[in-house]
């Protein structure tokens, strides 16, 4: 367990020995964790020592009967419920150790959200949505912003709707413009809750063979509180969430992605070896292949030398 | 920035229909700021040349009140729809968030909203303001005063507004930005305690005042609402009552000095400064030791012989500063007050140097320190009934001691005045001043009268006086015309004054059926969710219409009470309203009937939106 003292240089080396030691394959890692919530002078407890190991390339199912605590799973993930006890740790980032506005950067660009009511402002077009969301997560503007949502949108079938405002939309329109929206910074992990639950059958069935698109087609990790047969028959993995654990139910590594798919470096670790928290003596960035393969000593050594020229 | 910048217009754009009332309400605010200050600079232009320095000082007074209170409505207003709207914001709030907004971001694309919203209404409202000024000015053929209003202070004011707002929005979005685990809209009985007392009122849907004084006991807003209430009713209504009473007072007494005097006669220098005192004038230029041309004994004697009822007058040039509280002591005057400079004097006496008919009063100048000040009296009743301290009569004997030997003793209703200073009507003539009487008796006795009056001539006795003054070479002046002419410029001026006040009145009533909306806003999702569990839409008006009216009516009788009072004795000294019991009344019910209007129109609007 991660002491709740430690610096966050320490945070910082923990993110490198996770890529040195390629655990990075591991997105989502759930540490003893535990979560309660108090009801009048009750406790009552959702999680209790859960661990959960989540591989950088999965469409993982979470499935549970209401109340079984999946809503709450994702927003412990998302790092807008905080755990009692134990270390989350997403894309190399333990939740407990960033502010509030490090979670904010975290979310906007390493996460794409669909929540249960789609959270989309009213007042706004499908497109504007978009360009909300963008602008939100510090997406600067590019010429072919517009290309881009157009693209997203043609891709999601919505794009005959993007002047639309959320109330002319059906329910199954409303949820793919939800997902454009989650798509639209490019995360590394995409999180749908409920996704078909207020839609029809046949709606619903659209979606998870979208669902299934997206997951095949791009490098995004996808995880998915849902209860659908035919959600089931898509997820490479499938939890099982309830009686305060969550437990692994199936695994198809068979409906993994391709080898085609090339997965991006996570922003974080790019951005420290952007940031000069690891260059040379002349200056010049180690390369992930250099910092790959360095031995643990030698990284150790080089980020405890790091910090002491810093104390000095 | 810009995105923010990009999207704060969006919504200002895709709201304007749907926060229609906030806007108004805020174009509303501007524009009565921009009419009150408008009205203070045009006004003080005018009035500067005023020949009645209580006159000006009234009018001023009041200006400077709508001025104040304008601001503050304005800022009560204005915060409580910032409130309303960003509370309505509170969702999008929440989305941002839970995707990943930075607090940054989101409280900078709320203040823009806010602050573009603010700009756009203050621009807008001052067009409005100033266009309405102009109609009224052009009406009353006051426009050329509008050149005078000053645009700075117009600015300067509804920017401390936009101030107030960005203080506002700045804490309430802090304030949202800032919560933790954000939940989103549920639709949850907000005022009421539990779901079990819900039930109960469920049960209850025959009594829907009940319900209403529940809402209304429990909103929390009790005191908050009175106040409010209060105030702007009572600002309204002093609106109109402050103008109206102002203008009927001086109507008055303007009515009785036209009563007095028809023909004065004397050399010609003599009259054109009593004349040039007489009308609306700045006096420039005009030494003030200098002695104006006296009236031959003889010929004063030949008028007597003809036994008409006249009135000797001496009419002296003197600076006078600051009318009428100038202090006394040895003979020497100071200023204190206000600036206004100008020369005149005049100074009425026939026997013993003094008019028959002279009083005392005063408490500003002070008796104990024998600073008592003699008038011309108009109307004697109307200084002995005064509730005003100031033109009470006041009895000096104790206060006063000390004999001075040189000042005026004269008796009344076996009262003894210690006088020694002297003032003339502050009402009726329009020209006051406190002056040594040691002076003028001095003045008076060295030069004799220069003037003499008549009132109600038959053509015999006009025609002698005529043939008499003629021989003496001495000019027949008609006052009358020239103080109808003055008459009637302050009239129409008053009247205009009338116009703007109702106007201000009028406009920020609108206020009553903004706060009615905001009202019923703050309470829509328990109305929405009682609708939607099937209580009847006219039975959720009653609801609303009962807590509103509870919120409202108790400021509105205060209100409209104290409205129509204070101001009264606050601006002039002696005030008349003929219609003050109608006023208070029809200003209660004007205000029940918005209040009424504006509740249904609420709830007509917020429950059909949904």
């Amino acid at each position: 367990m991660l002491d709740n003292n430690v610096d966050k240089k320490t945070h910082k080396r923990s993110i490198l020995f996770l890529f040195w030691s390629k655990k990075m394959d591991k997105i989502i890692k759930f540490e003893g964790i535990s979560k309660k919530f108090q009801l009048f002078w009750e406790d009552v407890v959702i999680f209790e020592q859960i661990d959960l190991d989540i591989d950088r390339n999965e469409l993982v199912l979470l499935y549970g009967p209401s109340g079984s605590g999946k809503t709450t799973l994702l927003n412990l993930l998302t790092g807008l419920l905080q755990a009692d006890e134990g270390d989350i740790q997403v894309a190399g980032l333990y939740l407990e150790l960033i502010d509030d506005k490090e979670k904010a950067d975290f979310r906007s660009n390493y996460l794409g959200i669909v929540f249960q009511e789609n959270n989309l402002v009213s007042t706004l077009t499908v497109k504007e949505n978009i360009v909300l969301f963008q602008e939100l997560c510090g997406i600067e503007e590019e010429e072919n912003r517009e290309e881009k949502i157009d693209k997203l949108l043609e891709k999601l079938r919505i794009d005959h709707r993007k002047e639309s405002f959320p109330a002319q939309l059906s329910g199954g329109e409303k949820k793919r413009v939800a997902i454009a929206r989650a798509l639209s910074n490019d995360p590394y992990i995409l999180i749908l809750d409920e996704p078909t639950g207020n839609l029809d059958r046949e709606s619903a069935d659209q979606l998870c063979e979208l669902i299934s698109d997206l997951f095949l087609t791009t490098d995004v990790t996808i995880v998915v509180a849902a209860h659908d047969q035919k959600m089931m028959d898509i997820a490479t993995s499938i939890y099982k969430v309830g009686s305060k654990s969550v437990v692994l139910e199936e695994m198809h590594a068979e409906r993994k992605k391709s080898d085609t798919i090339k997965y991006r470096p996570i922003d974080s670790l790019e951005r420290m070896r952007e940031e000069e928290e690891l260059v040379k003596v002349d200056g010049i960035p180690y390369t992930e292949e250099e910092i790959l393969n360095m031995t643990e000593e030698e990284l150790l050594l080089l980020v405890t030398d790091k910090k002491e020229d810093e104390e000095d | 920035m810009i995105g923010q910048l990009k999207f704060a217009w969006i919504d200002f754009r895709r709201s304007l229909l749907a926060s229609g009332f906030s806007l108004i309400s805020q174009i509303i605010t501007y524009s009565a700021i921009t009419i009150s200050i408008g009205i203070y600079s045009a006004s003080k232009h005018f009035l500067n040349n005023a020949i009645n320095v209580i006159f000006y000082n009234s009018f001023r007074n009041i200006t400077l009140l709508f001025i104040v209170v304008c601001v503050i409505i304005g800022g009560v207003v204005t915060s409580r729809s910032i409130d309303l709207k960003i509370q309505s914001q509170r969702d999008d709030i929440g989305i941002m968030k839970n995707v990943g907004g930075k607090s940054k971001w989101i409280y900078s694309y709320f203040i823009f909203n806010q602050l573009l919203t603010a700009v756009i209404m203050l621009i807008l409202g001052i067009i409005l303001g100033m266009s309405f000024l102009a109609v009224i000015f052009a009406s009353f053929q006051f426009i050329s005063y509008l050149k005078f209003v000053k645009f700075i202070p117009v600015l300067v004011s509804n920017i401390i507004i936009i101030i107030i707002t960005y203080v506002k929005a700045h804490y309430t979005i802090v304030r949202f930005v800032g919560e933790k685990d954000f939940e989103q809209s549920s639709s949850k009985l907000s005022n009421y305690k539990s779901i079990f007392e819900f039930n109960k009122i469920m049960k209850k849907f025959g009594a829907p005042v009940k319900l209403g004084i529940k809402n209304f006991l429990r909103s929390g807003k009790i005191i908050s609402s009175f106040l409010f209430s209060f105030f702007l009713v009572f600002s309204l209504v002093a609106f109109v009552v402050s103008p109206l009473t102002v203008n009927e007072t001086y109507t008055y007494h303007f009515d009785i000095r036209n009563q007095d005097y028809s023909i004065v006669i004397g050399k010609s220098d003599s009259l054109d400064f009593y004349n040039q005192s007489l009308s609306f004038h700045t006096y420039e230029n005009v030494s003030y030791n200098d002695y104006l041309s006296s009236l031959n004994s003889s010929f004063i004697e030949e008028i007597d012989d003809l036994d008409v009822e006249f009135q000797e007058i001496f009419v002296t040039r003197m600076l006078v500063e600051t009318i009428p509280f100038l202090e006394i002591a040895n003979g020497v005057y100071e200023l204190i007050g206000s600036n206004r400079t100008f020369y005149a004097t005049i100074v009425g006496y026939k026997t013993d140097f003094l008019h028959d008919d002279l009083f005392a009063w005063g408490s500003n100048p002070d008796p104990s320190k024998k600073e008592v000040v003699i008038g011309d009296s108009l109307d004697r009743v109307l200084f002995e009934n005064s509730t005003v301290e100031k033109i009470k009569f006041r009895e000096v004997s104790d206060l006063c001691p000390i004999s001075v030997a040189d000042d005026i003793m004269f008796q009344e209703n076996s009262k003894q005045y210690s006088i020694n200073g002297v003032i003339m009507d502050s009402f009726a003539s329009g020209f006051t001043i406190y002056f040594p009487i040691s002076k003028l008796k001095q003045e008076s006795i060295t030069n004799g009268p220069n003037l003499i009056m008549f009132d109600e001539l038959n053509s015999t006795t006009y025609n002698a006086i005529l043939t008499i003054s003629n021989s003496y070479g001495y000019e027949i002046q008609d006052i009358q015309e020239t103080l109808q002419e003055n008459q009637k410029t302050y009239r129409t001026f008053s009247q205009m004054f009338d116009t703007l006040g109702i106007g201000l009145f009028a406009i920020f009533s609108f206020q009553v059926i903004v706060f009615c909306f905001l009202y019923f806003l703050s309470y829509r999702k328990d109305y929405k969710l009682l609708a939607d569990l099937g209580i009847k839409k006219r039975k959720l008006y009653s609801v609303n219409y009962t807590a509103t009216v509870l919120q409202t009516i108790p400021g509105i009788i205060f209100g409209a009470y104290f409205g129509s009072i204070i101001p009264r004795y606050f601006l002039v000294p002696h005030s008349k309203l003929t219609l003050f019991g109608l006023i208070i009344l029809a200003a209660i019910l004007w205000f029940i009937f918005l209040i009424s209007s504006g509740s249904f129109a609420a709830s007509r609007r917020g429950l059909k939106k949904n």
